[in-house]
């Protein structure tokens, strides 16, 4: 089997030399902007070089992610990802403050988050003073609670700051960095500032992702900021990404993960499991689904000018067939049943995606007692399957709809949560428009970890009679 | 390909004031791709407007049906059963899809559910940008493949005018400039010479100033 890797990385040859003892033989391709295209499934991956054609199963992407840290003033501050540098400054034993800065003008991404706080405290238990400054911050993945506790407790300062200029002396070989958060000013001078690039990819690590399909955040992190990706998954099935962040401590690890996964996404009995169907006859031709699914698992039958699917690579996520203008895509498994019944009015439908959604809903429906009987609740795959023609055909026969749906960071199919509530959204105007109580469609956003919260939402919406 | 927007709910409904039923005709071609006129877009049109409907008292029976394209005959033709089962048609066509759809049933109402904008380019899902009005005379061999009449809010021909500020238009800081797009681009393919030239005045008779245009090929007659 033949496995590509992509990728101006110096792991690449040893990365070779482990598949080969594992009996893969590698291809590799260096120069990411070589790749003219990249087609087709796990097992069966086609990639066109300007020099010829290549068959795959699988690819690894090893092209770094990150740009480099910004030079501030002439002094470069230290990648917060470069462990021999984090290392650098914890033999340091400098007396003045470190910096650790995150500069984020939204909320953090959790890997940066998690990165900054594990070094904060490390530093700090190292009897090193430290100063975490940071414009947003999120502590919400697994495990940064705790650590910013800990941090706190280790004697961390955590400064939240609105302005902030940076500068470096030459001379003395300091930064000087002048902190305000409106009310009050705070100016440190640090040897060391350890950061991370901030929100962005290199152009180069963008272009490969768009080739290669692979579904990005808004900052074109292909699988940084969703921890159902772990360390080395992408959207698409049968392509990796091995992060040289994570490669000394973790490279063996990781590739162990991505045999294990390898072998699933190749060999994986896809038989009963939800996916696309196109109807040719409907199809546009338009692209748009093959825009939209975020598991590169559309692909264009030139031949006959229709969409098709790749049953395989598909993960019967349905945001292929929420947006398809045509309405020429159906999914196999989910089936809506929005006909008008008895026994329905007054009630409340929620449609709840398989992920968090049905988890929460679980834990959620025995403590509801009586209430639970007002509510009829219907598992779909994902958020992005839930369309306004679903929510509104509910509606014609129950009082209330909910769809139910992941948070952000954990929505397995990327947006399809964000889906959900834009449909939901489109509703309630349509709804509040029309003079009826916009108050009957809705969007809960929920974590299998918190269902309380979804909970009294639900709640509330039950004992909502507008 | 031709780009769309659905017009509101009041205007529609206010449209179809008196109908008690409505085929909505929806159209397989450019307003599918843009998203405002396909089927999808019918389904969930008729869903709005039975609640808005419901809301006012009223009560209108819709359907759905898609030709391939209301701008050629035969496909209203293939449709014509589903689309005369009402006493009105609520196209979602462009403006030519209306207006062939009103030929085609001379003795029935017709109605016009999209706002017909532009042509224009996919940039990403949700998001349309006009390139060309169809002039007639078409001049971006003169201008690097920018187009100065659809996109240069002036359509000037000799740019740019004062109005041009940091790459941006006058009218709208988040509108390029499309003499600095044409500019960039003549200075990247080593031709800013021939932007010396000045464009003489154009005109405008091959283009709406001239009246209702047709294109007659006798060849392929």
């Amino acid at each position: 089997m033949n496995v590509l890797i992509i990728g101006q990385n110096e792991i690449n040859e040893e990365l070779a030399n482990y598949l080969a003892k594992q009996g893969y033989s590698s291809v590799i391709i260096a120069d990411a902007d070589a790749i003219k295209s990249f087609s087709g499934e796990a097992g069966n991956f086609k990639v066109k070089t300007g020099s010829g054609e290549v068959e795959v199963a699988l690819a690894i992407v090893t092209e770094p992610h990150r740009k480099p840290v910004p030079d501030m003033g002439g002094g470069m501050p230290s990648p917060l990802f470069d462990a021999a540098a984090m290392e650098r400054i914890r033999a340091s034993k400098t007396k003045s403050p470190v910096v650790v800065l995150l500069d984020y003008f939204n909320e953090s991404p959790p890997a940066s988050t998690a990165r900054a706080l594990e070094e904060a405290l490390a530093l700090a238990s190292n009897k090193v003073n430290v100063a975490f400054v940071f414009r947003f911050m999120r502590t919400a993945a697994s495990g940064c609670e705790e650590m910013y506790l800990k941090a706190r407790r280790a004697g961390v300062t955590f400064i939240k700051y609105e302005k902030l200029a940076v500068s470096y002396d030459k001379g003395t070989g300091s930064f000087d960095v002048e902190i305000s958060d409106g009310v009050h000013d705070v100016d440190l001078n640090t040897q060391f500032i350890a950061t991370d690039s901030g929100h962005g990819v290199p152009d180069k690590f963008a272009r490969l992702a768009k080739k290669l399909r692979l579904k990005a955040d808004e900052a074109g992190f292909v699988n940084e900021d969703r921890y159902f990706l772990a360390s080395a998954l992408t959207g698409r099935k049968g392509v990796y990404y091995l992060n040289p962040d994570n490669c000394e401590s973790w490279l063996q690890e990781t590739l162990e993960f991505i045999g294990s996964m390898a072998c699933a996404d190749v060999n994986g009995d896809t038989s009963d499991k939800n996916h696309a169907t196109v109807d040719g006859d409907k199809c546009a031709f338009c692209y748009t689904c093959y825009r939209a699914c975020p598991h590169g698992a559309m692909a264009p039958d030139e031949e006959n000018r229709v969409m098709q699917n790749m049953e395989s690579a598909c993960e019967g996520c349905g945001a292929c067939a929420a947006v398809c203008p045509g309405n020429a895509i159906a999914m196999s498994g989910d089936e809506f049943s929005a006909a008008s019944a008895p026994g329905k009015s007054g009630k409340t439908k929620i449609f709840c995606c398989e992920n968090s959604g049905e988890i929460a809903l679980r834990e959620i429906l025995p403590g509801l007692g009586e209430l639970a009987a007002k509510i009829d609740c219907e598992t779909v795959s994902c958020g992005g399957r839930i369309g306004f023609e679903q929510m509104s055909g509910a509606l014609r026969s129950y009082g209330k709809v909910i769809a139910l749906v992941c948070m952000d960071d954990a929505c397995r199919h990327f947006t399809g949560n964000q889906s959900a509530c834009k449909q939901a959204t489109r509703l309630s105007a349509v709804l509040e428009k029309a003079g009826v109580s916009n108050k009957r469609a809705y969007c809960i956003k929920t974590s299998h970890a918190m269902p309380n919260a979804a909970r009294d939402e639900i709640l509330e919406v039950l004992n909502d009679n507008c | 390909m031709i780009i769309a927007e659905q017009k509101s709910i009041d205007e529609i409904i206010g449209s179809l004031e008196g109908f008690k039923s409505a085929v909505i005709a929806a159209c397989g071609t450019c307003v599918t791709v843009c998203m405002s006129g396909g089927e999808k877009e019918a389904i969930r049109l008729a869903d709005a407007l039975e609640i808005e409907a419901k809301a006012r008292g009223r009560c209108i029976k819709t359907s759905v049906t898609t030709p391939t394209r209301q701008c050629d005959m035969e496909f209203l033709d293939e449709n014509e059963e589903a689309l005369d089962s009402a006493e009105c048609i609520l196209s979602l066509g462009c403006g030519a899809g209306v207006q062939f759809l009103a030929e085609k049933f001379p003795d029935k109402v017709v109605l016009p559910g999209l706002n017909t904008e532009f042509i224009g380019v996919n940039r990403d899902i949700g998001y349309w940008t006009e390139m060309c009005q169809g002039c007639g005379n078409c001049m971006l061999a003169k201008t690097g493949g920018v187009c100065p009449v659809a996109r240069c809010s002036k359509s000037n021909f000799n740019g740019p005018c004062g109005g041009s500020s940091s790459g941006t238009c006058e009218i709208d800081p988040d509108t390029d400039c499309a003499w600095q797009l044409i500019y960039d681009r003549m200075k990247r393919l080593g031709r800013l010479d021939e932007l010396l030239e000045i464009n003489e005045i154009r005109d405008w008779r091959t283009s709406r100033d001239g009246g209702p245009r047709s294109v007659v090929r006798e060849d392929v007659r």
